[in-house]
């Protein structure tokens, strides 16, 4: 009788020893992967922001005037536009301020068909590169205090390109005066 | 120290407080002089100056554009965790910009600013801001307008900008 108590005790006390380490395996089960089983395993994934990254002018300034023989009648700078970024953007013109008060009985013309006390400013994409447009076809010109979102350039990535401002005035406005056209550039993501 | 001494080194204490605050003020308030406070001359005409090159003048208005261009980087869709939480702007001004720069954010549909940034030197950048007004959960098409400022005399150079999506998540 003690030789049978004492084998069922020792058979008890390994059938716990085991059963506890089979409880162990079972939790760690799930964190590692064994050879030939199956398992969970979670895939972090994070996204990365899109940056836009760009060079552009914050001013712009222009001569304009009826001694220049030709059509467009602006002196203007070569003003580059980069794309430093790996998308594709687009820059476009949202509003343009434009004040003319100092020039006495002129208004603003929002295309090349200036009348006599007329003036108008667009902008021209670069076709020669530092050659200054001498003709006004495919200008696009700014209006009036105005929002607009007038698409001015497109850029792919890592892209630079260059316009060219562009104008018109009567005959009949005055040259003596100053006047300012403040144009927004806007740029944004193209898809 | 006796009590009378101590009062007379608190009055100068107070006075040179006054001082230092009164030179900080003058200092800065001429440092940072605003745009409206440029005159332009009546007398100056437009034009070109008879019998100037007119390459010559290009060239000369080449140097103002050139000076003037900014280089700018922001994130195209910056997330919110909820209106108050703070979102990846991620706003640089570049080491090699030499000008300083601000940046506010306005919903296209409301015309509404948002978020206004103080100065930034050339070389640093925001990485995450809160907004300045709590939004509702969604999505906003908004413009980023960046200003560029002279780096000695704050002086306002001009401004450009860039489309811009935020998102608030709750």
């Amino acid at each position: 009788m003690k030789k049978t108590s004492m084998l069922l005790t020792f058979v008890l006390s390994i059938s716990m020893i085991f059963s506890t380490a089979v409880y162990a395996a079972d939790t760690t089960a799930t964190k590692d992967i064994p050879i030939g089983g199956s398992g969970e395993m979670e895939m972090v994934g994070s996204i990365e922001p899109t940056v836009l990254s760009v060079t552009m002018p914050s001013v712009v300034p222009f001569n304009i005037s009826n001694s220049l023989t030709t059509e467009n009648k602006v002196i203007s700078p070569r003003i580059k536009m980069k794309n430093n970024s790996n998308i594709p953007v687009s820059i476009v013109v949202s509003y343009t301020k434009v004040d003319i008060s100092k020039l006495r009985n002129t208004t603003w013309c929002n295309d090349a068909n200036v009348g006599p006390n007329q003036i108008a400013i667009g902008l021209k994409k670069e076709e020669v590169k530092d050659e200054m447009p001498t003709s006004l076809s495919q200008a696009q010109w700014l209006w009036y205090n105005q929002w607009q979102y007038m698409e001015v350039l497109a850029l792919g990535a890592n892209q630079e390109d260059a316009l060219y401002v562009v104008g018109a005035m009567g005959q009949d406005v005055m040259e003596d005066t100053t006047f300012n056209v403040t144009p927004t550039f806007i740029v944004s993501r193209t898809y | 120290m006796s009590k009378r001494s101590k009062k007379i080194w608190a009055v100068v204490g107070v006075f040179l407080l006054l001082l230092l605050i009164a030179a900080s003020y003058f200092y800065l308030s001429h440092k940072y002089m605003k745009d409206d406070d440029l005159e332009y001359d009546d007398n100056a005409m437009t034009g070109i100056l008879p019998g100037v090159d007119i390459d010559e003048r290009r060239k000369e208005l080449q140097e103002i554009v050139d000076r003037n261009m900014i280089a700018f980087s922001v994130n195209t869709s910056p997330v919110f965790l909820n209106g108050t939480s703070k979102g990846n702007l991620l706003i640089e001004n570049p080491g090699n910009n030499e000008k300083l720069l601000k940046a506010s954010i306005t919903i296209d549909k409301t015309e509404e600013e948002v978020y206004a940034s103080k100065y930034l030197k050339p070389g640093t950048y925001i990485e995450n801001a809160k907004l300045d007004k709590v939004l509702k959960k969604g999505r906003y098409n908004a413009t980023v307008h960046i200003s560029a400022y002279d780096e000695e005399t704050a002086e306002y150079i001009g401004q450009t900008g860039a489309q811009i999506v935020l998102t608030v998540q709750n």
